[in-house]
This record gives structure tokens, C-alpha cells and sequence, in this order.
């Protein structure tokens, strides 16, 4: 039985998460098609005889310090291992469903997962087993991985063959979403030892010890196994070829790819606005450096089911209360939020479900959905609320019954300047109610360390999971998480009107048992069931209060390259400067 | 000594042959001496301030940031998001002369309303170091001895710590939010150069006639430090309170536009801080003045803050005016000669 207890309190997994669930969204590229000049012989080894064919995008890392351990978090170049590594599958967003790479086929057959690898070799010639993928998720074990709470055993069948043997029948959408993503990044003949030297261990300090010897480790040069190898490493930019062994080399036509090092949005937005790219992964655009783009650059949008949302302190003696939150809920004008948000690419979360819009139309019952309460901007409601959570209004302030003011201090990251304009918007919204707002912005590492001892009332912050659709998981980041539970204090019990389509009585729920079970069936009739009334418990606790649903915008630059267009299937994987030029989609003119 | 006490030639002291005790023939009423005084402290500064073309055109843009920041915030009132439609262009909305932001704020409301809350920061920075500086400097370089030696060791330890890493750390650790605040902690080891300056100054003064007189009249040293070397290093002290000021409003709006120092209200360097990583004005000419607004209202105040500065130590300073009015004379005796050469030169 999975329980919250066995969810892992290891800070590196949210990091982890972070960095796995944003390997592609990160990986911004800038890319100067650096041979566009036709004058300019140098690079055009490829591509059909075509005038351009170096692809350029970039990355975080300055390409010097890159380091290829994937448990050691710091210098990881994410961008670059969306193309030097393959995942078993990528999930398509045009199609919902998964794209085949690493694995050709799986099953899930009661607690069993079967992922059958096709034939590929790491960049050193050796073949990509089924003994590379068990050490890889042995050593994601120790490093304190989440899937591990789902996982009885990873064994090899054989080399081609990896089974997963679950802790029970499971939800085969949760455990396909979880597993199937996975980048086999860690060759068994360098990651053996440390698996090893760790099993061999006794508990205790010499355990952690030989765990921290692994996410110390800096692995200088990467043996790779994805499409594009790492040919040379300079200062400013890594360069990459194609690997002539992969199964997809000879469909590929961009045959030189490189990535420049950008430290920040701001290279991006001036390499976008001289029209001087390729292609990146996801990177924000505001509104006027878009207008100004040359016609060539194409936006590519991917639905984030993610985004702002105002977060509460459940502890707090003021918005722990149920109400004083719904109040908010009626007070805060939503799609003025979303607006200045991200004009072009935020849209308000109508119904706050703790999911995104489109996984409660595709996901929830409409029995469910029809009943929950929409939050639409009304000050009588609000107003009506907070009087019976034993507030008044003193003038033009509201107060608490112990005639003091009510004060809502809003923390948010100030490296985040989206979510600081959502703060701001909010901010007046609840002054011109009479509700004492401020907007406190505090630098993102001391606040994540404010947040943890839960020294905060409210913060403008996110919900949901990145990239998922699913709303299993957005149900286990707003119930179950370390994040909720412990830093933002969510209580675990809650008595909420029952049942949802019809409340009558009252009743007494543990959400965070009810993601669990959700994980755990495999009746479609059971999930939608649960899914349902985790729907209705959010709607009525809002544990987070959703403010916007986020595009994440991608970008290519059809000036030397042939490109589908957007609702072709192949331009459903994140991102087309990764996907689509690795499976051969993307070729020079 | 009483009138009728022996004088030591064995005569009678008469209480008029003492010069001590003679009174002026003139009677100051209390009105003529606060008028003095108005004069002395107020009225001719302002005449000489006004004299001077650069002091005159600083004072003026000082005193309208000042009135921005007191009448100007009653009379425009504060802007809120959705104010106005986002983005308008200046010059072209009566009720936004200078335009909006991405949310609609209106810039000019914006710019105005930031003014107090700088204009604390500025005058409590620049005070924090000035008067901390000059303490340190004047206490270190009068008395000397051990007193100099701990003194000094700790303002060379802060001149050696690199202000803006020091400020960045500090500003994390506490969070400042208070304008107040804000301003000491950016100059936090800044005082230290000018002080480790003031106690140079100091040195120079120390043996004065005038100093030594006091000294030996057994005036307490603090006294003698307000009331006869202070005097003497205004000058220097009041150009660098100025400097000090400029100081703190480019290393304030550095910070925000780093966005290091938390945004508690949107003050200059915020404004900043988002026309640049939200807005991307500095790629769009069509949002530019979202950048430009905060960034002339900076600029506008540091300029009229070094006119002022400028002015004012020519004012104060006897020596610097001095020599600029000795080097006006040369100029004109050596171009006296040259001509003088030059006819001799063509008479043979």
C-alpha cells in the first residue's frame, strides 16, 4: 500500500522533478542558422546540399563546466539531453498518446510492466540493454525517485527486456506516465560501480556516504545513445553530429546540430528579434517582442496544465479558514489576473478543479462538474463569506473579531516577474475590498527556505504538474506532496458536503487516501468516480486557488528549413527544435 | 575680577579700562538676532547657491523632485493595474501622458508615487554614511593613539569587503523592505573610505592654533570636535553627502533591476526591472518609453544631485574657488605677456 509516508522527503527529488519535467521546457535554444548566408561555405556538410544545415539552439550551461552524471544536479545540460539520450517514448500532445524512441513496445499486464528496447547502441558502440536501463532505476532508488513508491522490482528478462514489477494493479495511465518518459542517461559500465558500492554498504553513513560519492561524481564527457553525438566542447557552444549507428540516422537531415551558451530569456528575445535562429525549446516571448519578430520565426504552443496560482498557509489563523479562502476566490477577478499574466498565453482557470480545463472537460464526470461552484467574481458573496467566518467591515476595512485588521501579505519569488505581475494585480483587487494586501517579493532561494518552515501567510506561486495532463497527478501535487502537506500545511482530513453531485449531508474525507486509491485501480469506472470527488473536495477546500492556465511557446525559424506545420502529429512532441529535427521532420530547404 | 580688587601694579582696577568687561554701545533685540541668524544660515547660502549657475540649476531639479515627492502625491493620485488599456504610448492619452505599462498602470502616477520612498532611501543612505563617516573620521584622527588604531582597522577591513557582494548577501539575509532601511544597508561600507578621508582632513586640523587653544581651555573633546574641526571639513562633508545620495540611487536601482531587493513598492528600479525581464522593452521600440520614464526620472535627479554637488564645492570650498580665480588671473597675465611679446617682436 502507498501512503504518503512512503512519498520520499528527499529535497533533490523535487529538484530532480524540476529538472526532469523541464528538460525540454528549459531547454531553450537560441540558434543564430549561423550558415544562412549563402556566401558562407563553412558548415554546410549536410542537409542535402542545402545552404544551412548547422541547426544552432542553447543552453543554460556554460559548455565548459557541463558535467554528465544525471544524479548530480548541478551543471546538467538540459537542453542537450533531449538529443544525445532517448526516453523509452514521448508523450504527444496532438495525438494523447505516446511517440515510440528507445522502447518499441509495452504492456502493462496486471502488476506487471513489460518495456521491449529496440536494437541501439550507446555512442561508444556498445549495445543499450535492458541491465543499463535496472541500474539506472536501482540507483534512481536510493536517490529517493517517487516512481520507487509504485515499484516492487526493475528486472532484466533479458537484454532487451526490462519488466517492471509494480507493488499491485495500478492505474495503467499513472504508471505508463511515470515510467515511459524515462531518458536512459546512465551506461551500467560507468554507473555499476556506484550501484555497488551503495548495495554493498551497510545502512546507515556508510550508505549515505557512498550515495553522496554518486551525486558528487562529475562526468566530464557524456556516452550517449540518442541521435546526435557530442562531437567537441568549447566555451561558448557545444557541437554535435549525427551518430551513424542510431536507428534514425539516416532519416535525419539535419546533420550538424550545435547549442550556444545563453544565460538568459533576454539573449533569446534578441536573437528571436534578429531573426537570427533555429529553433528553441520553450522560451516566454512577451507580447511586443512577438509583434516584432521577422515573419519567418514560428510560434509553436503546447498546453502547459500548469500555471499561477495564490497559495495559502493552511496553518494560518486567517486563510487556514475555508472560507476567508472562498471569499478570496470571489474577490479576485480572475481573468484580469490571466491578462496581465501573459496576455497572449495565459487564459483564466474558469472553475478552480485542481486540474487543467482540458483534463476536466476530458477527465471529469459532468455529473460533478455541472454542481461545482464557479468562483465567479462577486463582492456580495464575498462579502457574505468572510461575515460568517467572523469578520466585519470597519469603515472601509474588514476586520477580525478581535478588531484587529486583515492582512494579506502576498510572498512571491521576484525572479519570477510573470507571477510578480499576477501579485500585483491581485494586490489592489483585494485593497479596493478592504482587505489589507501587500505584495512582498523576495529573492527565490530565500524564499523556498521561508517556505519550508512555512514562514509565509499567502504566496503567488503555482499548481498543477508540468506537462501532465493527467489529473492523477495535479490531485498528488495538491494533496499528497511534501509541498502541501508539510510546508503549506494541509490538513489531512476535511469535512466537505456529500455526495458531489448532489450534496445532502456532510462528510468527513482524506483526500490525499483518495489519490492514492486513484493510482491504485484499474476500474475507468473507479478513477473517474474518485476523480470526480477529489475534483469537488479542491473546489470546495481550494487548497491552492488557480488563477491561469499557461501555452508554452515554442520556436522555429522557417528561413532555412522546411517545416511541418503545427497540427501535424510530429509537432505534438516537445519541442519541435528537439523532436521534429531528430526524427527527420525538420530539413533543410 | 571685581572693580574695586587691587591691580598688581597697586593701583585700583577701574571696571571701564577692562576690555573684557566692556559692553557693546548696540543692544541687539531678540528679533535683530533671529533675523541675524536667518541671514547667516539661511538667506546667504541660498544667495550664494543662487549665484553659482550649476548649484542654482541643481537646487531647482532637487526641490521639484522634492515637491514631486510631497505636493505632487497629493495631487496626482496612485495608479492600480487596469487603470488605463496596457501599453499606450506617451503623448498621445491625456489621462496618461506618459503611457502605461503591461498591466495599465499609469507611468507618470507610477514615477510620482515612487518619489517619497526614494527620496527617504537616498536621504537616509546618504546621512547613515555621512554622519557615521565623519564621527569615525573626525574621533579617529582628534584623539589619536589606540582609539585611531581600532578605528581605522575596522574601516580598512570594510573598505577591503566588496560593497556590492557585501549588499547583495545583507540584502537577502534581511529582506529589507522599509525605504529607510533599504538606503543603510546600500551604504553599509561605504562610509568607510570617506571616513578613513575625514580623519586625513582631521589630521591637518588637530594642531591648529585655535584647536590647541580650545584644548587647553579644557573644552571636552567632543566639543571641540563639533564646534572647531566639523566646521572646518563642511564643505568636504556636504559634497560627499551629495555624492553619497547619487550613490545610493544607482546601487538601489542596480539591485532592484537585479531584482535582489524585494519589490515593495514599484518604485524606479522595479519599473526597471519589469519593462526589461517581463516587457522586453529593450527589444521592442514600441514599449521603449516604459523603460525611458524611470530611466530620465533617474538620470534627471543624479544630474541635478552632481549640479548640485558641484556648485556647492566651489561655494564652500575658499580654496578650490581660490586657485579657480588664480588660474583665471595666470591665464590672463601669461596671454598679457604673449601679446606684449609678440609686439616686442614685431617692433624689432
Amino acid at each position: 500500500m502507498v501512503g504518503p509516508e512512503r512519498q520520499s522527503k528527499s529535497t533533490l527529488v523535487t529538484r530532480r522533478k524540476i529538472l526532469a519535467g523541464s528538460a525540454a521546457g528549459i531547454a531553450t535554444s537560441i540558434a543564430g542558422c549561423s550558415q544562412s548566408d549563402p556566401a558562407s561555405p563553412s558548415g554546410s556538410n549536410g542537409g542535402g546540399g542545402s545552404k544551412g544545415a548547422v541547426f544552432t539552439n542553447a543552453n543554460w550551461t556554460v559548455p565548459t563546466d557541463a558535467q554528465w552524471n544525471p544524479y548530480n544536479l548541478s551543471n546538467w545540460p538540459v537542453s542537450l539531453v533531449n538529443i544525445v539520450y532517448d526516453s523509452f517514448a514521448e508523450f504527444n500532445d496532438n495525438t494523447k498518446g505516446f511517440e515510440p524512441a528507445l522502447a518499441k513496445k509495452w504492456t502493462v499486464n496486471g502488476d506487471m510492466m513489460t518495456v521491449s528496447l529496440r536494437k541501439q547502441t550507446w555512442h561508444n558502440g556498445d549495445q543499450v540493454t535492458a541491465n543499463d536501463v535496472v541500474v539506472q532505476y536501482r540507483l534512481a532508488k536510493y536517490e529517493g525517485d517517487l516512481v520507487w513508491n509504485y515499484l516492487d522490482a526493475v528486472t532484466a528478462k533479458d537484454d532487451s527486456t526490462v519488466q517492471f514489477k509494480l507493488i499491485g494493479e495500478l492505474n495503467p495511465t499513472v504508471i505508463k506516465r511515470y515510467i515511459l518518459p524515462t531518458r536512459v542517461h546512465a551506461p551500467a559500465y560507468v554507473f555499476k560501480e556506484y550501484l555497488n558500492k551503495i548495495e554493498n554498504a551497510s545502512e546507515g553513513d556508510e550508505r549515505d556516504k557512498a550515495i553522496a560519492n554518486l551525486l558528487n561524481y562529475a562526468r566530464e564527457k557524456p556516452t550517449g545513445n540518442g541521435p546526435y553525438k557530442v562531437d567537441k566542447t568549447t566555451n561558448s557552444k557545444f557541437e554535435l553530429s549525427v551518430y551513424k549507428d542510431h536507428p534514425w540516422a539516416d532519416d535525419i537531415s539535419v546533420k550538424n546540430y550545435e547549442f550556444k551558451y545563453a544565460s538568459g530569456n533576454q539573449d533569446r528575445w534578441a536573437s528571436l528579434s534578429s531573426g537570427n535562429i533555429d529553433g528553441y525549446g520553450s522560451t516566454y516571448v512577451p507580447p511586443d517582442v512577438y509583434k516584432s519578430l521577422p515573419d519567418s520565426i514560428r510560434e509553436v504552443n503546447f498546453t502547459q496544465y500548469a500555471d499561477f496560482a495564490l497559495v495559502f498557509n493552511h496553518d494560518d489563523e486567517d486563510f487556514g479558514k475555508r472560507k476567508v479562502r472562498q471569499a478570496l476566490a470571489h474577490i479576485i477577478d480572475r481573468k484580469t489576473v490571466a491578462n496581465n499574466v501573459g496576455p497572449r498565453t495565459r487564459k483564466p482557470i474558469k472553475v478552480p478543479t485542481g486540474t487543467s480545463p482540458f483534463a476536466t472537460k476530458k477527465y471529469l464526470p459532468s455529473s460533478v462538474v455541472d454542481s461545482l461552484n464557479k468562483y465567479e467574481t462577486n463582492e456580495e458573496k464575498a462579502t457574505k463569506l468572510l461575515q460568517e467566518a467572523g469578520y466585519s467591515k470597519e469603515g472601509n476595512k474588514w476586520v477580525r473579531g478581535d478588531g484587529k485588521p486583515l492582512k494579506a501579505p502576498i510572498k512571491v519569488d521576484s525572479g519570477l516577474s510573470d507571477y510578480v505581475s499576477g501579485v500585483q494585480t491581485i494586490v489592489p483587487q483585494l485593497k479596493s475590498f478592504g482587505i489589507q494586501a501587500e505584495l512582498k517579493t523576495i529573492e527565490g532561494v530565500s524564499l523556498s527556505k521561508q517556505i519550508r518552515n512555512s514562514d509565509f501567510r499567502l504566496q503567488g506561486d503555482s499548481w498543477g504538474e508540468w506537462n501532465e495532463s493527467y489529473p492523477f497527478f495535479d490531485y498528488r501535487s495538491a494533496f499528497v506532496s511534501q509541498d502541501m502537506v508539510e510546508w503549506r500545511n494541509l490538513p489531512d482530513q476535511v469535512t466537505v458536503p456529500w455526495p458531489p453531485e448532489n450534496p445532502n449531508g456532510e462528510k468527513k474525507v482524506k483526500p490525499s487516501k483518495m489519490v492514492i486509491e486513484l493510482s491504485e485501480t484499474t476500474s475507468k469506472e473507479k478513477q473517474q468516480k474518485l476523480l470526480g470527488q477529489l475534483a469537488w473536495i479542491y473546489n470546495i477546500t481550494l487548497p491552492k486557488l488557480q488563477m491561469s492556465e499557461r501555452m508554452d511557446q515554442a520556436w522555429i525559424n522557417e528561413k532555412d528549413w522546411d517545416v511541418p506545420s503545427n497540427d501535424e502529429d510530429v509537432m505534438g512532441v516537445r519541442f519541435p527544435a528537439f523532436w521534429a529535427v531528430k526524427t527527420g521532420a525538420i530539413s533543410p530547404k | 575680577m571685581s572693580p574695586t580688587e587691587k591691580r598688581t601694579d597697586g593701583g585700583n582696577a577701574d571696571a571701564s579700562d577692562l576690555p573684557f568687561e566692556q559692553l557693546s554701545p548696540d543692544t541687539m533685540t531678540r528679533g535683530e538676532r533671529y533675523r541675524s541668524t536667518i541671514q547667516e544660515w539661511v538667506i546667504a547660502p541660498i544667495q550664494i547657491i543662487w549665484s553659482d549657475r550649476r548649484a542654482r540649476v541643481g537646487s531647482i531639479i532637487i526641490l521639484f523632485y522634492i515637491l514631486m515627492g510631497t505636493v505632487g502625491v497629493m495631487l496626482v493620485p496612485p495608479t492600480q493595474p487596469g487603470d488605463g488599456a496596457q501599453l499606450i504610448k506617451p503623448f498621445q492619452n491625456f489621462a496618461h501622458p506618459l503611457g502605461t505599462d503591461n498591466l495599465g498602470d499609469d507611468l507618470l502616477a507610477r514615477t510620482i508615487h515612487a518619489t517619497p520612498a526614494m527620496l527617504e532611501m537616498i536621504t537616509a543612505g546618504a546621512l547613515f554614511t555621512t554622519v557615521l563617516a565623519t564621527i569615525v573620521g573626525a574621533l579617529s584622527g582628534y584623539k589619536g593613539g589606540n582609539i585611531d588604531r581600532i578605528l581605522m582597522t575596522i574601516t580598512d577591513i570594510l573598505i577591503t569587503i566588496p560593497g556590492l557582494p557585501l549588499v547583495i548577501v545583507i540584502a537577502v539575509i534581511l529582506n529589507p523592505k522599509e525605504p529607510w532601511m533599504v538606503g543603510i544597508i546600500l551604504t553599509i561600507n561605504a562610509w568607510a573610505g570617506l571616513a578613513r578621508a575625514i580623519r586625513s582632513q582631521v589630521l591637518t586640523l588637530r594642531n591648529e592654533s585655535f584647536v590647541e587653544a580650545s584644548r587647553l581651555m579644557g573644552i571636552s573633546t567632543p566639543t571641540i570636535i563639533l564646534k572647531d574641526i566639523v566646521p572646518g571639513l563642511m564643505p568636504y562633508i556636504t559634497v560627499n553627502f551629495v555624492n553619497s545620495a547619487r550613490g545610493v540611487i544607482f546601487s538601489s536601482v542596480a539591485l532592484y533591476f537585479l531584482g535582489i531587493l524585494p519589490f515593495t513598492n514599484r518604485n524606479w528600479g522595479v519599473m526597471l526591472n519589469l519593462a526589461y525581464s517581463t516587457g522586453g522593452a529593450l527589444y521592442s521600440i514600441n514599449i521603449i518609453h516604459w523603460l525611458l520614464v524611470p530611466m530620465i526620472t533617474i538620470i534627471l535627479l543624479s544630474l541635478g544631485l552632481i549640479l548640485f554637488a558641484q556648485g556647492t564645492d566651489r561655494i564652500f570650498n575658499p580654496r578650490v574657488r581660490a586657485r579657480h580665480m588664480t588660474v583665471n588671473t595666470e591665464q590672463f597675465e601669461e596671454d598679457g605677456e604673449s601679446r606684449i611679446t609678440t609686439e616686442s617682436q614685431i617692433k624689432n
